[in-house]
């Protein structure tokens, strides 16, 4: 319930406010969202399997979030930050998937 | 039993005294062995019983306090927070640049921009072209009434229409006694317009291509207007050459004092001012050729 009170307050912030992201940030920002949607994704199964700890998704969030823009940033420095980028968003998109589809079991029972 | 007690009864047995290595090695290697006979024990398929590891219970985990189970919370709103502000403002931004388009995308783009360059250049040089040759024109349309201006100046000077002044002569004839034939004054005009006479007034008249002298029953007749003695011309010229033309030897001004007994007085001027006007004529069979 605070996750998606947050998530809305945030919402409306970014919509109110209109900020400039930073040019260095610029790459790193699209990663880093679909990280943490991963973590949030994570955190809405784990809380269906009855074993969500906030202390653990803060954690897996903050740790999802550096390790994407820590990927890509390395790939930048070795000349293949858009195919890092790609992977990134590849694996991210499967863990996605898989917790949809683990949330979904819990919801629908198959 | 405890384990002081055993240490004690140990040392009781033992006859001779050791270090404290020697009494932890040979506790560590009691350890073991314990292990390993209680080991065997559990491990006995006798039993045909797998050991039992008993999982943790939940008071295994220590009790968090209300001040840090609210930090949490607060912690994961925050970075739910974050996640909806970074989603918003990449929405924002990956909109309006050209970071997310694809290099086909990008080519496309770049050959349409240039296609729109090129039409706009040719249509730049079009208009460009076109605005040389209106400017030309109008140059041409001002050169061509600047030459219509100075000619009309000069016909106008030519035909009497304008008045005029310069450097030339005032000539003066009197007649005592002997009338002058009109002819005599005539001439006296056609050498002045040999020596170049721009312009001639005579007795207030313009005297122009169509002018004319001539006796008549009530006297002499300059355009029709009655003119009498003292004959007055003024002739805008090469002053010079206009007084030697009037006053060569046997010219037009000896004729008529010799002839008429007249007095010629030939007064070279730096500035005569011819302002008699030709009346302009309508022309009834000449007509200007388109």
């Amino acid at each position: 319930m605070t996750a998606v009170i947050g998530l809305i307050v945030g919402v409306v912030v970014g919509i109110f406010i209109k900020p400039d992201i930073p040019i260095w940030l610029q790459p790193y920002l699209p990663i880093m969202v679909v990280a943490a949607l991963d973590a949030l994704l994570g955190a809405a199964r784990s809380y269906f399997e009855r074993t969500f700890n906030d202390r653990v998704f803060v954690i897996s969030f903050l740790s999802n979030v550096i390790t994407a823009a820590l990927l890509v940033l390395l790939g930048d420095q070795l000349g293949v930050g858009s195919q890092l980028t790609t992977a990134v968003i590849v694996v991210l998109g499967i863990r996605i998937f898989s917790n949809v589809s683990a949330i979904r079991r819990f919801i629908f029972r198959g | 039993m405890s384990t002081e007690k055993r240490h004690a009864t140990e040392h009781a047995e033992r006859k001779h005294h050791s270090t404290a290595g020697e009494i932890l090695n040979t506790d560590i290697s009691k350890l073991f062995k314990r292990q390993r006979q209680k080991d065997s024990v559990n491990d006995s398929l006798d039993t045909s019983t797998f050991p039992v590891v008993h999982k943790k219970t939940d008071s295994a985990k220590p009790e968090r306090s209300l001040g840090t189970r609210i930090a949490t919370s607060c912690l994961v709103v925050l970075l739910c927070m974050l996640l909806g502000f970074g989603y918003v403002t990449q929405l924002r931004s990956a909109s309006d640049n050209y970071e997310s388009l694809s290099e086909d995308e990008l080519v496309r783009l770049l050959d349409e921009t240039n296609t729109q360059v090129d039409r706009l250049e040719e249509q730049r040089t079009l208009l460009s072209s076109q605005v040389t040759s209106i400017t030309n024109s109008t140059d041409k349309q001002r050169e061509l009434n600047e030459v219509a201006k100075k000619n009309a100046t000069t016909s106008g000077i030519l035909a009497g229409r304008l008045a005029c002044q310069g450097q030339g002569v005032t000539i003066t004839v009197s007649q005592t006694g002997m009338p002058i034939e009109a002819a005599r004054l005539f001439t006296l005009v056609e050498e002045l317009r040999n020596a170049g006479a721009e312009a001639i007034a005579f007795n207030g008249v313009r005297i122009v291509a169509s002018s004319y002298i001539v006796d008549t029953d009530s006297g002499m007749q300059v355009d029709g207007v009655l003119v009498s003695s003292p004959y007055e011309f003024k002739a805008i010229g090469d002053s010079n050459a206009l007084s030697n033309a009037i006053q060569i030897s046997g010219g037009i001004g000896s004729q008529l004092r010799v002839r008429y007994n007249a007095n010629v007085i030939v007064r070279t001027q730096s500035n005569v001012v011819i302002d008699e006007l030709a009346s302009t004529r309508n022309y009834q069979y000449a007509k200007i050729v388109e």
